[in-house]
């Protein structure tokens, strides 16, 4: 291995332990370890800015800061801002990317910084933490499905989660070769059975292996529900505990603004269901919400039968301003100020 | 024709508001911060209040511009050529309103507190 892989290989490692970014993966049920989160236990402050070119900037100044193209992703910007952190725990000075995934010409500093994002995001023990959840195998993820609802736990983008896995040499770089030759856009397009969303948003397939995780869906994103269905014992799932949290959920193929009254309160889980939303939304968006489902029989009133399905869900901010890290230090420090 | 002092409070208004846009921070947060009515904040950001020095000191100082800034609207002269002649390095071609952002940004870290 090359000398300058197996620095930015250690402190990734370092930093992964030392700031706590793998507890919470380990015991926390978090699936994926944000750059965002790890820079504000560091007083990086980040940014996320439209960006004509750049996709991301390091700025050391006496507060050091990250910038990251807003427009991007979110996948490429969490990348994105893991580079970026790679060069201010390198102790490099201030620099700009107009790209990431440098190649072997480039400056060494960039493959360093690249090398650091990969061995930070893509761990063997964060891709093994949601392997083991979702008891998928290594060949498991060989099919387009898998492999795309692991990049959403993961936090990377579908391509960078196949080279991934050549990169950890779980597989070959010909089957990732193979893997990016699909596009998202068709897994999508196989999950939802239609095309009508967002080249941006992703959808998340959510199972009962997702039990008791804080899974990060981005507010843009859509998340679908397929629970076990014991609808021929008589048993659904009731929403009721999810529609008191403020959550709203509809079958997937109802139509997309039924009046209010046509929300169902429980569901035989034949059908996909959606996440539509919270009735609050300043409620959506930085906030670690729980989510359960009770499957029961309706006329039953014992409830030693019932099932649950429990898990939390923290969506994703996706627009401009500082990051929800940086702007709680901000504030912290203004109201030190005041 | 509007009188020139009601120019002035204008554009402070804007310049408040575009400080705090910027910054993704929204009125409430920065009500609770400042221990100010909520009110108080919307009619700064419209023009419809008269805004004292020790507020906005206190709003200059939680948005890291300095009191110049929002009153004048010039941004403070500043090496720049020289400053960030790692973007020249880093990329080729560079976009005016990059090195814009960049530098706004970079403004902002050094405003705050060491």
């Amino acid at each position: 291995m090359l000398d300058f892989k197996t620095t930015a290989a250690r402190l990734a490692v370092e930093v992964l332990r030392d700031t706590g970014a793998e507890r919470r993966i380990r015991e926390d049920g978090y699936t994926r370890v944000d750059p965002l989160w790890i820079a504000a236990t560091q007083g990086v402050m980040v940014m996320q800015r439209p960006f004509e070119k750049l996709l991301g900037a390091f700025v050391r100044e006496s507060t050091p800061g990250i910038m990251v193209n807003s427009e991007r992703p979110r996948g490429l910007i969490h990348l994105t801002c893991a580079h970026e952190l790679g060069h201010y725990f390198l102790g490099h000075e201030s620099t700009a990317d107009e790209h990431i995934q440098y190649d072997k010409d480039s400056a060494l500093q960039e493959r360093e910084a690249d090398w650091f994002a990969y061995c930070l995001l893509t761990s063997r023990a964060t891709l093994a933490q949601t392997l083991r959840r979702k008891g998928w195998s290594i060949n498991a993820l060989r099919d387009p499905l898998n492999l795309y609802q692991l990049s959403l736990r993961i936090g990377v983008s579908y391509a960078a989660m196949a080279w991934s896995l050549a990169r950890l040499k779980l597989w070959d770089r010909s089957d990732a070769d193979r893997m990016t030759r699909i596009e998202p856009a068709e897994i999508k397009r196989s999950i939802l059975g239609r095309g009508d969303f967002e080249a941006r948003t992703d959808i998340w397939l959510l199972d009962e292996r997702d039990r008791e995780l804080v899974l990060e869906p981005s507010v843009r994103d859509q998340v679908l529900f397929r629970l076990p269905n014991h609808a021929s014992s008589g048993y659904l799932w009731s929403l009721d505990e999810a529609q008191s949290e403020g959550f709203k959920i509809r079958p997937l193929d109802a139509p997309a603004h039924p009046a209010a009254t046509e929300l169902p309160n429980a569901f035989n889980a034949e059908a996909d269901h959606l996440l539509a939303g919270h009735v609050e939304r300043s409620k959506f968006a930085g906030r670690i919400l729980p989510l359960s489902f009770t499957e029961r029989r309706p006329w039953e009133a014992r409830r030693d039968n019932e099932a649950h399905f429990r898990t939390s869900v923290g969506f994703e901010e996706a627009g401009q301003g500082l990051s929800a890290g940086s702007r709680r230090r901000l504030l912290q420090e203004g109201t030190s100020a005041a | 024709m509007t009188g020139p002092t009601k120019t002035v409070r204008q554009e402070l208004a804007e310049r408040l508001r575009g400080a705090r846009e910027y910054l993704g921070l929204s009125q409430d947060e920065v009500a609770v911060t400042l221990q100010l009515p909520r009110p108080s904040i919307t009619l700064m950001e419209s023009g419809g209040r008269k805004i004292e020095a020790t507020e906005l000191d206190r709003l200059a100082r939680l948005y890291r511009v300095s009191i110049d800034y929002l009153l004048s609207g010039r941004e403070p002269e500043d090496t720049k050529p020289k400053q960030f002649a790692f973007l020249a390095r880093a990329v080729k071609g560079l976009s005016e309103s990059d090195v814009q952002e960049v530098a706004r940004f970079a403004e902002f870290l050094k405003m705050s507190p060491k």
